[in-house]
């Protein structure tokens, strides 16, 4: 008997097994489309917006609040308030003290921390399904009540000094912040890190007004992710967010202008930096432009993935720098396109001169159908495996919301993407890509590069400072 | 050849699905004797594939240290139809991940890719494991890439040597136990070419691995890819599991090291002889190691940093430092690492730290305390089973160390069923103040 079914076993594999030709990578079909659960929404009296996503491939909920505002709700000499205000807000309570949320938070099985975006507030939560009452609790408590004791607000303004100091010593961090400083000169965007000055303004007082200010349901979002169900996420709503009162929600930061200027470099004198650290970029565009997704792949033609042209060449073939790239990033009112890179200062010349001959030739003619496939693969690849997680898809529809972006914006990613051919990256290049209108920041030893920076501008190179100015 | 893949074809089971409360999974075995953990989760068309390789430094032989993870590192330097750096190269190109680890007893490898791409995980896995390309050169080049590793995050790291290496060599009296995964120079430098060579065909044979893919597959056509790429990879004979039998604690030890970049002073305490994985005893120590270590609510450290202020951070647990608590094989060591204040002696701390194990000792934890080590346990092993490598990583651990992946799906629940009396009576049995080996580590790293 074994041996009958063995022997046709036998015959049927032999029909099916192909000869496995081990001298090439397989050849592979299409990514297959994802689709993500589907949600529902509703708003509070209040005006708290109430996003819920059931998804039960974990006992675990995960719960965050976003409060419009954020870094750019700030006064520009009060930079790095929004950070202290949202780091304080688990240190203390009017029934807690900074231990006992961190004992509480464990016992619900979880997590709970408070960050401040460009935008907005943002505090996360995570628990166990069946503890995610505590956590709603402690979560409402932290958003609503917290107390900021002025012993944390003191040792948070201590600890900043240091990190700031710390930070300094980075050369990347430097070219960061005099590249956001100019590349959206004058607006609030513009200021992404505290000044020694700016920390000095960090009282209590001062965090207690703003936290009064900005922190209110109206436009609001509660977001809940997980093993919950519609009937539970509306009573959680309800108990602990609905007796919230508060005023009008921040404004949002205004426009960013798609300013038409002359290509200006910045340099950042660091004596004796053996590295020269470069950020280069210019305003592009939200990801609701029809052409965003053209400019998505062009990104990873140019500097998107480890395949990408400025790895392979600037990397690879040359070796002027072991880490390089570009990426998109967006805010609410205003995104943009960068190029990243410290190369070895005896090259820098000849890096940058490569990294605009790239843009030249992306803007120039079209992409290979090998080169925008492959774009196109890594980013299908990287999207889906994102929304493995709760707390990836919990990403994803956090900048949603935050962003204003349509509701179906994933659910069509992939076959957006897929729709994107070498002529319209081309196409997205010439209008996004803007190498004679860049802002270009560099920090390294002025001595030794100024002239050679003085060769891609045809103005003078403007020295700035630590803070950018 | 094509023989070889129709005899593998031939001799693959019949997938025999196991449905449990935990990752439902079903298995399979090649003819060369590679077996083969399949679990499908169509959630998201993503896939982990991931290789558990029974090999790890205690396989090795005497004279031989590291070169388990040198040869881990051996695996990404090409093969017969991927060039070096080809293989990161063409993961990447899909959106995939991929990365590898070495362990006493177990060496780890995996690929996250979206599920499309699983064919080109599974070539570029197959390849390496049928056709490695070793070379002189490749040697030589990995050989100093594992000294810089080494350099990095031994030598030249505060604490590391201590971590790494003193507290497992002075703690286990067997080499096999004792010397560190990283390896000595002098071994490292002593490989050649047929040392590595012949490493890789006792250990790397096909029946020494168990693969499992997790994610959005179709378990029938995966048995099918699989087969073909490494069914017609043939099985070798390797050497005999090693002897690491360890004998009894010798009495209460104190070793003094000197480290020269630590700036502050630093008590290791260690217990061997730990009890088996599966036992009653096991599954208390990992939840004592919990309630001392894990957290700013546990035991230690609100004794030592918290309270009596003598340190500034506490580390420990089941398997520490050696492994952790979940690679945990016997014979392990239950271990704690303080660094302590410059004006407090070792002594002080010492003697917080004997308080505290006597505490458990005799009364165990409070009602709260084991309730909320629990709770934080039970989310910790929930939060890992999120991804499909996390549960790739389980089942293979299981399959490995405990000899059955279903054991993955029981051990939560053996956990949770865990006494105060268990832990009692674990700490009093196997964490005696006579059996420990203290560690004083001396600052030379000055301001």
């Amino acid at each position: 008997m074994n041996t009958l079914l063995l022997a046709l076993a036998f015959v049927t594999s032999a029909a099916a097994a192909p000869t496995v030709d081990m001298s090439k990578p397989p050849v592979l079909g299409p990514m297959r489309s994802l689709k993500l659960p589907s949600r529902s929404e509703w708003k509070l009296p209040n005006g708290l917006s109430v996003v819920l996503v059931t998804d039960r491939r974990a006992p675990l909920v995960t719960a965050y609040v976003a409060v419009q505002g954020g870094e750019s709700a700030m006064h520009a000499e009060d930079a790095g308030l929004a950070e202290a205000l949202a780091e304080l807000l688990t240190d203390g309570t009017g029934n807690k003290t900074s231990k006992q949320i961190a004992d509480a938070s464990e016992f619900f099985g979880g997590s709970l921390s408070g960050e401040a975006t460009p935008d907005a507030f943002v505090v996360r939560a995570s628990a166990l399904s069946d503890k995610a009452e505590a956590m709603f609790s402690l979560l409402s408590e932290v958003v609503r009540a917290p107390s900021f004791p002025a012993a944390e607000v003191a040792l948070r303004r201590a600890n900043m000094k240091e990190e700031l100091a710390a930070a300094r010593a980075e050369s990347d961090f430097l070219a960061g912040v005099a590249f956001y400083k100019k590349v959206f000169a004058g607006h609030p965007y513009s200021v992404t890190a505290p000044t020694d000055d700016s920390i000095e303004r960090i009282t209590r007082d001062r965090v207690v007004a703003a936290h009064k200010r900005l922190f209110t349901p109206r436009g609001a979002v509660l977001l809940l992710v997980g093993d919950i169900d519609p009937a539970r996420a509306k009573a959680a709503a309800h108990k602990h967010f609905g007796s919230w009162k508060g005023g009008a929600p921040a404004a949002d930061a205004p426009p960013v202008p798609a300013l038409k200027r002359e290509r200006t470099v910045y340099l950042l004198d660091r004596p004796k930096s053996s590295q020269v650290s470069f950020f280069l970029g210019n305003i592009a565009a939200r990801e609701d432009n029809p052409a965003y997704f053209d400019l998505l792949v062009l990104n990873g033609v140019l500097g998107g993935s480890f395949s990408s042209r400025l790895v392979r060449d600037i990397r690879e073939t040359k070796g002027y720098t072991y880490s390089i790239g570009s990426r998109l990033e967006h805010r609410r009112t205003g995104s943009l396109i960068r190029i990243r890179t410290p190369v070895r200062t005896e090259v820098a010349g000849d890096a940058l001169s490569a990294i605009f001959g790239h843009m030249k030739d992306v803007r120039g003619s079209d992409p290979t159908p090998e080169e925008v496939g492959q774009a196109k693969a890594y980013l299908s690849g990287s999207f889906a495996r994102r929304m493995e997680t709760q707390e990836g898809l919990a990403e994803a529809i956090l900048h949603q919301k935050l962003l204003r972006l349509p509701a179906d914006f994933y659910d069509a990613y992939v076959d957006r993407l897929e729709a994107v051919s070498p002529a319209s990256v081309r196409k997205a290049a010439g209008v996004f890509l803007r190498p004679d209108e860049m802002t270009v920041v560099a920090v390294g030893d002025a001595a030794k590069i100024k002239d050679t920076l003085a060769k891609f501008t045809k103005k003078a190179v403007v020295s700035v400072g630590v803070d950018g100015d | 050849m094509r023989t070889s893949v129709l005899a593998a074809a031939l001799a693959v089971l019949a997938a025999s699905p196991s449905r449990a409360e935990g990752v439902d999974f079903s298995s399979f075995t090649l003819s060369n004797g590679m077996r083969v953990l399949v679990s499908r989760d169509a959630s998201v068309p993503v896939v982990a594939t991931a290789m558990i390789v029974d090999v790890g430094g205690r396989h090795e032989a005497p004279g031989r240290s590291g070169f388990a993870h040198l040869f881990e590192h051996m695996m990404f330097e090409g093969s017969a139809h991927v060039p070096k750096g080809g293989f990161d190269r063409l993961l990447e190109s899909y959106g995939g991940d991929n990365n590898a680890s070495t362990h006493t007893d177990f060496t780890f490898y995996y690929e996250i890719v979206p599920s499309n791409a699983l064919p080109i995980a599974l070539w570029l896995d197959a390849d390496r494991i049928g056709a490695l390309s070793v070379t002189h050169e490749s040697v030589k080049n990995q050989i100093e890439v594992v000294k810089e590793e080494k350099r990095m995050r031994v030598d030249n790291e505060p604490y590391g040597s201590a971590l790494y290496v003193d507290v497992g060599s002075f703690s286990f009296v067997n080499w096999q136990n004792a010397h560190p995964v990283i390896g000595s120079f002098a071994d490292l430098d002593a490989a050649s070419l047929g040392d590595v060579k012949s490493f890789f065909e006792a250990y790397y044979s096909p029946d020494n691995i168990i693969m499992a893919i997790v994610g959005d597959v179709d378990p029938i056509e995966v048995q099918r890819q699989v087969a073909m790429y490494f069914g017609p990879i043939k099985s070798t004979s390797r050497p005999p599991a090693p002897d690491t039998m360890e004998p009894a604690p010798a009495g209460e030890r104190t070793i003094a090291l000197r480290d020269q970049h630590a700036k502050l002073p630093a008590l290791a305490v260690s217990w061997k002889g730990m009890p088996a994985r599966g036992t009653i005893a096991h599954h208390a120590l990992v939840l004592l190691g919990k309630a001392l270590f894990s957290g700013k609510s546990a035991r230690l450290y609100q004794s030592l940093v918290k309270v009596s202020q003598v340190a500034v951070s506490v580390d420990g647990g089941l398997g520490f430092p050696v492994s952790d608590w979940d690679e945990y094989k016997a014979p392990g060591l239950f271990g704690a690492f303080v660094v302590h204040k410059r004006e407090k002696t070792s002594l002080q701390v010492k003697a917080l730290i004997a308080d505290e194990i006597a505490r458990v000792a005799a009364a165990g934890l409070t009602p709260a305390e084991l309730e909320r080590v629990k709770v934080k346990f039970r989310s910790d092993w929930v939060r890992a089973q999120q991804t499909r490598l996390g549960r790739a990583s389980r089942l293979l651990q299981a399959a490995l160390l405990d000899g059955d992946a279903q054991a993955a799906n029981r051990e939560l629940d053996l956990f949770m069923a865990v006494t105060n009396d268990d832990i009692r009576r674990a700490a009093a049995a196997d964490l005696k103040l006579g059996a420990a080996t203290w560690f004083e580590v001396t600052a030379g790293g000055g301001e």
